[in-house]
């Protein structure tokens, strides 16, 4: 039989009696008269707070989500106005429901700006780690200096997991902390490589680093570390091809990646028909159309087509990605059929694809008298692919594909200047001309373009119109 | 329980076996193979990625295809393997070249980084403004016999530039000795080399002594101990420079 305690409530001071087992951690108990909820300890002593194990229920980013929805809500009003939701009455009084939070989110760092702040952070400490490798310090023994890059990668790691899912709830800082985790692990594959003098076969460091990182990154949804990744089998894929290809022909190497750039856009495709998976989309698609249109880049030149280019050496890893791209056209069929306007992006994905393996094949190889008319031809596709871009950009709703193709498209632009003028202007009014016409076509033109293009995503978002 | 944590706990042990498992499997190479000497020359750049090192070029770095059975149709990565045998001051040198592995012999395993390639050289006698010859080896020439010329020397004894008397360039670096002279004869060679890589071409140095490593090869020399595992793939395991162990 438990002893009978005899407690004040800490809030009305009204005396009770308890005759349950108290735990040596304390005992939750509610005032019978005022609902004051407070601890009573073995001793019948009480105190006031919580037990250790609850923290506060309300984590710093509750405020910070607040603050997004009600910046969110002051640009979204306007519209409802206008299309006739609420009235501008209805619209003040909302917001003037949140006259706390709208002048605190002028006083606040914006979360992007903390998020920028970190991932640099950690490039920064990275790069400091690589440096620090590559000095290779000689005052430490060869224990001694795997020890520190192995403890800095941990530490980053663990820093970083707790920073992220822990109770004190700093996911920005946590991921940039995770991102250096997997840099210092790059670090370190390579500070093994100098330790040993090893200078065979490089290509295998970008290819460990990319695969160990790989699947954190879909474990913790972490986007940057997905960029990493990618960047690094992408670098994998150039070395270990230039280690194969027999007769050393960089423009059969820009095709390789070329291809292997269409098959990342398609995967990032791929992604967006999961929800799960929709946030790691971004580093795939984006990387896939910067790789794809800038290996098709070569080819708006007439040099270009004066080389004879073989499937040989680089076959294997040809098929291997048409396999890779083929997987992820499939996912998206299986996933996306009943929506509008489905096959889009495979196909375009497809048709470059193909253009790839026919170049890389030898197929489209002209004599050197057709190679000026070859290059206008390719000129048109390659317009018409940065308007497939566009196009495709638009329909998914994704800036970052039609930033690209008009990145691609003023490439293409200066260099047809340069091909055309080159020769026949001056070389000071070629500049002055060059100039105005960027000012004019990038400035004005691109500009204007990129704000209907904008507004038209917004109208579409708002309306629901197609 | 597959949960975030065990599953992010798991994939960081996997990336730390990785790193276990290269250093373990280069130390057990280390510990297990036939230690031999090769003697090297430095010739050094620097990778980005990879801090100071000093990239040493070997004897058989560079060989004549005459002396490879089939040498002419080797192709980019086709391996070669190298024969060595033991000389009277430790080192070893080549013996033999072969397509195949060789058996019961000390060997080692290289590849062809490209396809045989024409080198051209010139084999040029100069009669010096005191009377004396010398012979030169440039792998560029442009005179005619009867010139007056003069050539820059390195203390390896190779013509590194070369120019009229009255040309107006000079010989830029302080360590060159020039020469002046009459061209006597001036015939030009070729043969079809091969370069071999090896595995041991780059040898990784604390930042700024590589140079400093390069400069004392001109006076010294410089000696790799590398280790051999059975099928001839080879591992720097230390660098002497004059028989002392560099650190």
């Amino acid at each position: 039989m438990a002893p009978t305690l005899t407690i004040t409530c800490p809030h009305c001071k009204s005396p009770g009696r308890v005759d349950v087992e108290i735990p040596s951690e304390g005992k939750l108990l509610v005032c019978p008269s005022c609902r004051y909820r407070f601890y009573v300890t073995p001793d019948g002593s009480t105190r006031r707070r919580q037990a250790p194990d609850q923290p506060t229920p309300t984590p710093p980013a509750l405020n910070e989500r607040h603050q997004d929805f009600v910046k969110q809500l002051a640009q979204e009003m306007p519209s409802w106005e206008r299309a006739g939701i609420i009235t501008t009455d209805q619209s003040r009084r909302i917001l003037d429901r949140y006259t706390k939070l709208r002048p605190a989110e002028k006083r606040v760092v914006p979360s992007r700006l903390i998020a920028i702040l970190s991932v640099l952070g950690a490039i920064l400490v990275g790069v400091g780690i690589f440096a620090f490798v590559a000095a290779n310090w000689g005052a430490l023994g060869k224990e001694t200096k795997i020890g520190v890059i192995v403890g800095a990668m941990l530490v980053s790691y663990s820093a970083g997991y707790v920073l992220r899912y822990g109770q004190r709830h700093y996911p920005r800082v946590g991921e940039a902390l995770l991102l250096l985790g997997g840099i210092i692990f790059g670090a370190a594959i390579y500070f093994v490589a100098q330790l040993y003098h090893i200078s065979v076969h490089y290509p295998n460091g970008p290819l460990i680093w990319g695969l160990a990182i790989l699947p954190l990154a879909y474990l913790l949804r972490l986007p940057s570390l997905l960029w990493l990744a990618v960047v690094d089998l992408l670098a994998w894929l150039a070395m270990e091809g230039s280690f194969h290809q027999g007769n050393h022909h960089d423009l059969a190497l820009v095709v390789l990646v070329g291809t292997a750039g269409v098959a990342a856009w398609l995967i990032g495709y791929a992604h967006q028909r999961c929800d799960k998976l929709a946030p790691l989309a971004l580093p795939w698609q984006t990387l896939g159309a910067l790789t794809a249109l800038g290996a098709l880049f070569p080819y708006t030149f007439a040099d270009s087509f004066h080389h004879q280019l073989a499937l040989g050496d680089l076959l294997w890893f040809h098929l291997a990605i048409v396999l890779v791209a083929c997987v992820a056209v499939g996912a998206l069929i299986v996933g996306e059929l009943a929506e509008a306007g489905w096959w889009h992006a495979p196909l375009a994905g497809l048709v470059v694809l193909s253009f790839f393996l026919l170049t890389a094949s030898g197929i489209l190889a002209v004599p050197t008298t057709m190679a000026s008319l070859a290059a206008i031809v390719f000129n048109i596709i390659y317009a018409l692919a940065i308007v497939g871009l566009i196009f495709i950009g638009f329909q998914r709703q994704s800036m970052a594909q039609i930033n690209i193709a008009l990145l691609f498209f003023v490439a293409d632009l200066i260099a047809r200047y340069v091909d055309v003028f080159w020769q026949l202007l001056p070389r000071s009014l070629f500049f002055i001309v060059g100039g105005l016409l960027l000012l004019i076509a990038g400035g004005i033109f691109l500009e204007r373009k990129r704000r209907i293009v904008l507004t038209n995503l917004y109208d579409q978002e708002v309306t629901g119109a197609h | 329980m597959l949960t975030r944590r065990n599953l992010f706990i798991l994939i960081i042990t996997l990336q730390l076996l990785a790193l276990a498992g290269m250093v373990l499997y280069k130390e057990r190479w280390l510990a297990s193979g036939t230690k031999i000497l090769l003697k090297t020359q430095p010739v050094d750049p620097r990778d980005l990625f990879r801090g100071d090192y000093v990239r040493l070029g070997y004897e058989i770095s560079s060989i004549d295809v005459s002396q490879l059975q089939a040498g002419d149709n080797i192709k980019r990565n086709d391996p070669v393997y190298v024969t060595l045998g033991r000389t009277s001051d430790g080192s070893w040198q080549p013996l033999s070249f072969a397509r195949t592995q060789p058996k019961g012999v000390v060997f080692i395993a290289g590849r062809a980084q490209s396809a045989p390639a024409t080198v051209a050289s010139w084999d040029v006698s100069l009669t010096l403004d005191d009377g004396t010859s010398k012979e030169l080896r440039p792998t560029w020439f442009d005179f005619r016999e009867g010139d007056q010329i003069f050539a820059c020397v390195d203390r390896r004894g190779n013509s590194r530039h070369m120019d009229r008397i009255d040309g107006k360039s000079d010989c830029w670096d302080k360590e060159w000795t020039k020469i002046t002279g009459t061209v006597a004869t001036a015939r030009q060679t070729s043969s079809k080399r091969l370069s071999l890589e090896y595995g041991i071409e780059n040898y990784f140095v604390e930042e700024g002594k590589g140079r400093n490593l390069e400069k004392a090869q001109a006076a010294k020399e410089l000696q790799v101990e590398v280790s051999l595992r059975p099928d001839g793939r080879a591992l720097i395991n230390r660098l002497l420079l004059d028989k002392t162990v560099v650190k």
